[in-house]
């Protein structure tokens, strides 16, 4: 719905602006300060943060999306699910022209392979519905206990440090990979990066497995919230 | 045909094509009553720490607001629904809309439904007239091709009579320039049923006139109205029978619309008090 606000090439420019400048920042600071030792940095950091910048901002736009749209709720008859699809969809657009934009000239100086690129549509498709599942799930929570959105800001900023984005999984010492292994959010970043990023097939399907479970679970899990407490929204907005 | 109702006390019913357009049968629908006790997650927090047992085993309360509420709508009828203040007419029309279930009862509908509960609300503020326009539609039509909605909606932005407003963004708008607008919106298409509730606020004379006109060619195929107003003028210039709702419970139902309006009248007066007609 927002797609409104991008009459103009420049109001469009400004929308994905955002996750690129995270992503250069990172990949300099990491590189060149931190000095982290990973092979092809840049291409796996773009693999990792893009989709979670992908879930964080799409998350942070629908949580209190619905709640903010109680009048509109109360005024006609809209399905209230379809005003987070919109949501999702509007920052699902906006995360496939950021990667297309620095996919190109990454892989371009890369020297990994690359011959994954094809099955990037499958975690892609993953993470698109686990998205849509966790803002539907948390958006309709944030009706019901309305500061949901500072505790999902709060526990998103601590996970971006206990899922490997920034940092391979090889860096967690074993004794605290348990922390890494019940983190669902990092299947689904997995899944995408060793799409992009230094591809085994060994490593790829199972880990796009675990990712449609997680996606599964989610889905699960939200669709049986809104069944219960979906009539439960019109008194409290 | 379309069902929607809950499912404890579900019985399938079928109407056919030339049957009623809208039939409630025993509905009953209650509110919680301790919506105050958590409204965030703190809260929870500090209950469940607090006072462990009681936000465990805690007993809802229950305020019912419509009981054993039994109607049914034919093609024609413009109803008007009347009631005091919290006598649960907006209720029921949201369940007739679907939009909230009752906890018993059945309610069964053919057809399309459009309804309009208010008109002091955006899309999005600060876009245009047009553009809220717009994205209504694409919210309430979903079934419409674009360059059928374009159609629909440049049609109803026509009716509206705004002319050069509907430029100008949303917020600017007056409450009665919102009410045309979306009152044309939501009555673009021919439905099967239409609810609109107290929508009139604002708008004046010549545009309720014109809606009138519209509101009778939006129902003229096969659609009944369901019209809550407290404008007792209107209503009874407008629908051909009225539902009275009174203490939880339907206190009149019938063609008389000036009888209805005059029960309601008396109700202030006190005279009465039993719930029985």
């Amino acid at each position: 719905m927002k797609a409104r606000y991008r009459k103009t090439a420049a109001g469009f420019l400004w929308v994905i602006l955002n996750p690129i400048i995270l992503y250069s920042v990172q990949s300099v600071v990491f590189r060149k300060i931190l000095k982290i030792e990973v092979p092809d940095y840049a291409l796996f950091l773009m693999g990792g943060l893009l989709p979670w910048i992908f879930i964080t901002n799409t998350l942070e736009m629908s949580i209190p999306y619905l709640y903010n749209s109680h009048n509109l709720l109360r005024g006609f008859r809209v399905n209230p699910f379809l005003l987070i699809l919109c949501q999702v969809l509007d920052n699902f657009f906006n995360f496939i022209v950021a990667f297309l934009i620095v996919v190109i000239p990454v892989s371009f100086y890369s020297s990994s392979n690359q011959s994954a690129y094809y099955l990037l549509p499958l975690p892609i498709f993953i993470l698109l519905i686990s998205i849509a599942a966790i803002s539907s799930l948390a958006s309709l929570m944030n009706v019901f206990y309305r500061d949901t959105k500072f505790v999902l800001t709060f526990i998103l900023n601590i996970m971006y440090f206990i899922t490997p984005i920034f940092y391979p999984i090889e860096f967690v010492p074993q004794e605290y990979r348990w922390v890494i292994d019940i983190n669902p959010l990092y299947y689904l970043v997995e899944a995408f990066r060793l799409a992009v990023y230094g591809h085994y097939p060994s490593l790829f399907w199972p880990a796009l497995m675990k990712a449609s479970m997680v996606a599964l679970s989610f889905t699960l899990i939200s669709a049986i919230y809104w069944k219960r407490r979906k009539n439960d929204l019109y008194y409290y907005i | 045909m379309q069902f929607i109702g809950n499912a404890e006390k579900m019985t399938s019913t079928t109407i056919s094509e030339s049957g009623p357009i809208l039939k409630v049968s025993h509905l009953y629908l209650s509110f919680d009553l301790d919506l105050q006790r958590g409204h965030t997650i703190r809260d929870v927090f500090v209950n469940l720490l607090s006072n462990p047992l009681q936000s465990v085993l805690g007993r809802q309360e229950v305020h019912p607001v419509l009981e054993d509420i039994c109607f049914e709508l034919n093609v024609g009828e413009k109803v008007a629904l009347i009631g005091e203040n919290g006598s649960g007419k907006t209720s029921l029309c949201r369940c007739v809309a679907g939009m909230i279930k009752p906890q018993q009862g059945t309610i069964t509908r053919r057809g399309d439904i459009q309804a309009i509960f208010s008109t002091a609300s955006a899309i999005h503020f600060p876009l245009t007239g047009r553009e809220n326009a717009y994205l209504l539609g694409e919210l309430i039509f979903p079934h419409l091709a674009k360059s059928e909605l374009t159609e629909v909606i440049e049609e109803a932005l026509e009716f509206s009579e705004l002319g050069k407003f509907l430029e100008a963004p949303f917020y600017t708008y007056s409450r009665g320039m919102q009410a045309r607008l979306f009152l044309s919106v939501v009555t673009a298409q021919p439905t099967e049923l239409l609810i609109l509730d107290e929508v009139y606020d604002g708008a004046d004379e010549f545009f309720q006139v014109k809606m009138q006109d519209r509101m009778n060619k939006v129902i003229e195929k096969s659609g009944a109205v369901l019209f809550i107003s407290h404008n007792a003028e209107l209503v009874s210039e407008v629908c051909n029978r009225a539902i009275v709702l009174n203490d939880k419970k339907v206190i009149y139902d019938g063609r008389n619309v000036g009888k209805g309006l005059a029960l309601y009248k008396s109700l202030h007066s006190g005279g009465y008090k039993t719930g029985h007609p």
